[in-house]
């Protein structure tokens, strides 16, 4: 009886250990391999044939039938031009120039904490770069804020943590080229409540 | 002593199986777990028959992190016994696209509206190493895994395109080769 709890305790101490270090190196070895520009970050494997398992398990917890780069390039970010995580309690103004040159179509969409929109009555998730207003010198800002602001404006809801994906469609070569120091949008804390 | 000694080396090396098989299995058992929600979206449940995905809302979680701006269309494929045949209409200025994804979620062939051969775009799906009638009319794609899911694209950056678009994402279909 002895015994039996003796090995009973080595499998639960070893599910333990090997689960949650799956877990954690997942989001560790996979965050070691991600491209960085300012507050955005993206991956060059997503969705690709060539991508490791931590990569694939990565990819099937947060970006399940993701496309390959050389159809979408995904910029993540969840946090701002400071490195301060983005959450509903803060409002923010995402200011970018025209990304017409990187693609014909490119969007940009705020989820919550759980990966999924962020429900609101006016049910706005995104703009894109069809249904954005952009200012007399061609460049846009974005509020994100769960309150309504004029212009351009992004419902964040009652999230602990949201997070932003501007997708570049059918990307040039000089975006894929050039991850880390093309122009995205800079993200900037206004105010936190 | 010694029984304890080998009992922490016991542990760490299970703890390592596990950890392997735990970052393995998971793409497989993730992309399995939405593959089957995805089939019972069809009448009866259906494998290799299209789902057309409502406008994407809040309300939308089949799949995390979905565009609101993309009208979606679901195609849970089995190629064991039989090909699939695939016809997609394109439609005009706005993004399109048919991408094909694996069991453990490798992207492993997409057409888009700058890259289709035809519209519509005319694909048939065959496992690997399964005997197929080549009529020429369509393009050829090999499954690296019998199961799967297609997906289909449209951009929708106009709310007075909806309707159209969502009449042509209508017509395309997928089903079974005799």
């Amino acid at each position: 009886m002895k015994r039996i709890s003796k090995y009973l305790l080595v499998v639960m101490v070893a599910l333990a250990l090997g689960v949650g270090s799956a877990l954690l190196g997942v989001g560790l070895i996979t965050e070691k391999d991600l491209i960085r520009n300012g507050a955005w970050y993206t991956g060059l494997t997503y969705g690709s044939e060539q991508a490791g398992m931590y990569t694939r398990a990565a990819i099937a917890i947060e970006a399940l039938f993701a496309l390959n780069k050389s159809e979408v390039i995904y910029y993540m970010a969840d946090t701002d031009y400071a490195g301060q995580l983005l959450r509903s309690s803060c409002d923010y103004r995402i200011e970018g120039t025209n990304l017409d040159t990187y693609s014909s179509w490119w969007s940009i969409t705020v989820y919550g904490g759980d990966n999924f929109l962020i429900p609101n009555e006016q049910n706005r998730y995104s703009y894109t770069n069809k249904n954005i207003e952009y200012d007399e010198n061609g460049n846009f800002t974005i509020f994100l804020s769960s309150t309504p602001k004029t212009g351009n404006w992004l419902p964040t809801g009652n999230q602990k943590k949201i997070t932003l994906f501007l997708r570049i469609y059918n990307p040039a070569p000089s975006v894929y080229e050039n991850l880390d120091t093309i122009e995205l949008p800079h993200i900037i804390t206004e105010e936190c409540k | 002593m010694k029984n304890w000694i080998k009992l922490i080396v016991i542990t760490l090396l299970l703890a390592a199986v596990i950890h392997v098989a735990t970052v393995a299995v998971l793409p497989y058992g993730i992309t399995l777990y939405t593959l089957l929600g995805m089939q019972h979206r069809t009448p009866g449940g259906q494998m290799n028959m299209i789902y057309q995905a409502p406008p994407t809302t809040a309300d939308s979680r089949d799949v995390v992190r979905p565009s609101p701006d993309l009208l979606y269309s679901i195609c849970v494929y089995e190629v064991s016994d039989k090909p699939l045949h695939i016809i997609a209409p394109i439609p005009n200025d706005t993004y399109w696209s048919m991408s094909f994804y694996a069991s453990n979620t490798d992207n492993f062939f997409v057409v888009n509206d700058r890259t289709a051969k035809s519209n519509p775009a005319d694909i048939l799906l065959v496992g690997e190493n399964m005997p197929y009638h080549d009529t020429g009319n369509s393009e050829v794609v090999i499954a690296p895994s019998n199961m799967g899911v297609i997906l289909f694209r449209i951009l929708v950056t106009d709310e007075s395109k909806l309707n159209d678009l969502m009449q042509v994402q209508e017509q395309a279909y997928c089903s079974l080769v005799d």
